[in-house]
């Protein structure tokens, strides 16, 4: 991850063969780990029963990337790979994001409730600039785009993210109440 | 490298089967009854999937079994579709799910319980509590600290049934907790019957009931519990075990708070075995399930 082009080099020398389950393994690693991660932050256990109900609804996320995926690929008309194995060369992209979630695991679920410090809002910041590099990488190696071109489409791709993952938040904690309250206080 | 993988989801799944093993369900707990009254210890603002909470209802209904709650309130900003997931929880629950939602404005926070409809939030406190009130439920003053005008607003005041007394903000300094304690205590002298809560706010890292309230019922029901919110007949419980409310409801329960949070220092030590075992099956599968974890080490061509 710390030369992405190096290493996505080394991937499309020997790309993973076209199938569906090609296209669909990481996305359910994703989901696997976000459901395991959160399952422990919230509760401080694992559960069968737990850890596939959590991972199913929040699977929407591995989803929402898959999607982000699959339209950065089609946007080149060209295209080295057939799509599935192109998903998941992209989709290795999202490694920075299975980190920070089972680094926030960690933090939130193993010490005693009362200790828990820090600040873990910087984690998902860091894991999407770092998720952003890769994505520019894979657009300069697999998808064989100049330099400027692989900027546009990394920007657009984790542009379009960025917006999603803010609305959503956004919506979902009421941001536009407290925005009065700040500015207004 | 394949078997190393298939090693890390195998580790996976049995962490999650001991994990199931060590907490094994929750049996039916009688309730505690005083001079007729039923003690419930409820949790009036749970935040649920869909929303900035983590777990969707059914899943706050098993957690909070397991922290020992008999009513949770699942209160999202704003919204109440989370709330309108309780229909998907089978039915008769151990646990009374209220819907409900945390009418979020800049100068207040109110966690309402029993409401179907989503309430508006611009309007005032006395407005929304009439409103509230109209659809059969109650209105709670959520956690009115100092960066909430509402706090110190006598009609705000007078025109909610509770205030968060108890709420894990409390121990992010000493003047959330003196704000807490001096709101209540001014609601109290326009409105002897405010009843004192506690919360726990519960998103996703705070223990669910971890701030907790006892209610004083007839049964086991949802008007019977707003009831008690409307008539002060509560007692709330902060995560150290300390209770805040009328002397003659708190003598009541001042065991079971402490009881409460002693049962939350105590983890069965097959259950932290297995979270242990998940942890780490969850950094094996990125580090050997994920192409990218691989990069670091590898070379063009090598």
């Amino acid at each position: 991850m710390l030369r992405p082009g190096d290493g996505y080099a080394t991937l499309l020398a020997n790309p993973p063969r076209p199938s569906w389950w090609v296209a669909c393994r990481r996305p359910l690693l994703h989901a696997v780990v976000l459901g395991t991660a959160l399952a422990m932050a919230a509760t401080r256990r694992v559960g069968l029963g737990l850890v596939i109900s959590v991972t199913s609804y929040w699977s929407v996320v591995a989803a929402v990337q898959w999607l982000a995926a699959w339209l950065l690929i089609r946007s080149r008309s060209e295209r080295r790979l057939p799509t599935s194995s192109a998903i998941d060369l992209s989709l290795v992209a999202n490694a920075p994001w299975l980190v920070c979630y089972v680094l926030f695991a960690a933090w939130a679920s193993f010490p005693p409730p009362q200790v828990r410090g820090g600040s873990a809002y910087l984690l998902p910041l860091l894991a999407w600039a770092w998720s952003a590099r890769l994505t520019f990488a894979f657009c300069r190696t697999v998808l064989d785009d100049d330099r400027a071109t692989a900027w546009r489409r990394t920007a657009i791709q984790q542009g379009l993210l960025l917006a999603a993952g803010l609305s959503a938040a956004s919506a979902a904690v009421q941001l536009w109440p407290r925005i009065i309250a700040w500015t207004t206080q | 490298m394949r078997y190393a993988r298939a090693g890390a989801a195998a580790l996976l799944a049995a962490s999650a089967v001991l994990g199931s093993m060590a907490t094994p369900d929750t049996p039916d707990r009688p309730l505690p009854t005083i001079d007729g009254w039923q003690i419930l210890a409820a949790d009036f603002h749970v935040h649920a999937f869909p929303g900035d909470g983590s777990l969707a209802a059914w899943d706050i209904a098993d957690e909070a079994r397991r922290q020992g709650l008999d009513v949770v309130t699942i209160t999202n900003h704003n919204q109440n579709l989370a709330a309108r997931l309780i229909a998907w929880v089978p039915q008769p629950s151990a646990v009374l799910l209220i819907p409900g939602d945390e009418v979020t404005a800049p100068a207040f926070h109110l966690a309402v319980v029993g409401t179907e409809r989503a309430i508006d939030w611009r309007q005032s406190v006395p407005v929304i509590a009439d409103e509230v009130h109209a659809q059969g439920g109650a209105v709670i003053l959520a956690h009115p600290t100092r960066e909430f005008p509402a706090a110190i607003d006598p009609e705000a005041l007078r025109a909610v049934d509770g205030l968060d007394v108890a709420h894990p903000i409390a121990h992010s300094g000493r003047n959330a907790r003196a704000d807490l304690t001096g709101a209540f205590e001014r609601a109290s002298r326009i409105h002897p019957e405010a009843a004192p809560i506690g919360s726990s706010d519960f998103h996703t890292t705070v223990a669910m009931g971890i701030c907790r309230t006892y209610v004083f019922v007839r049964d086991r029901s949802r008007p019977a519990v707003i009831d008690a919110i409307r008539h002060g007949r509560t007692v709330a419980c902060d995560q150290n075990g300390r209770t805040f409310g009328m002397p003659v409801f708190r003598t009541a329960v001042e065991s079971l708070c402490v009881e409460a949070a002693a049962n939350r220092r105590h983890e069965p030590a097959l259950a932290r075995v297995a979270r242990l075992a998940a942890w780490a099956a969850l950094v094996g599968l990125i580090c050997l399930g994920n192409g990218a974890a691989r990069l670091p080490n590898v070379r063009a061509g090598a």
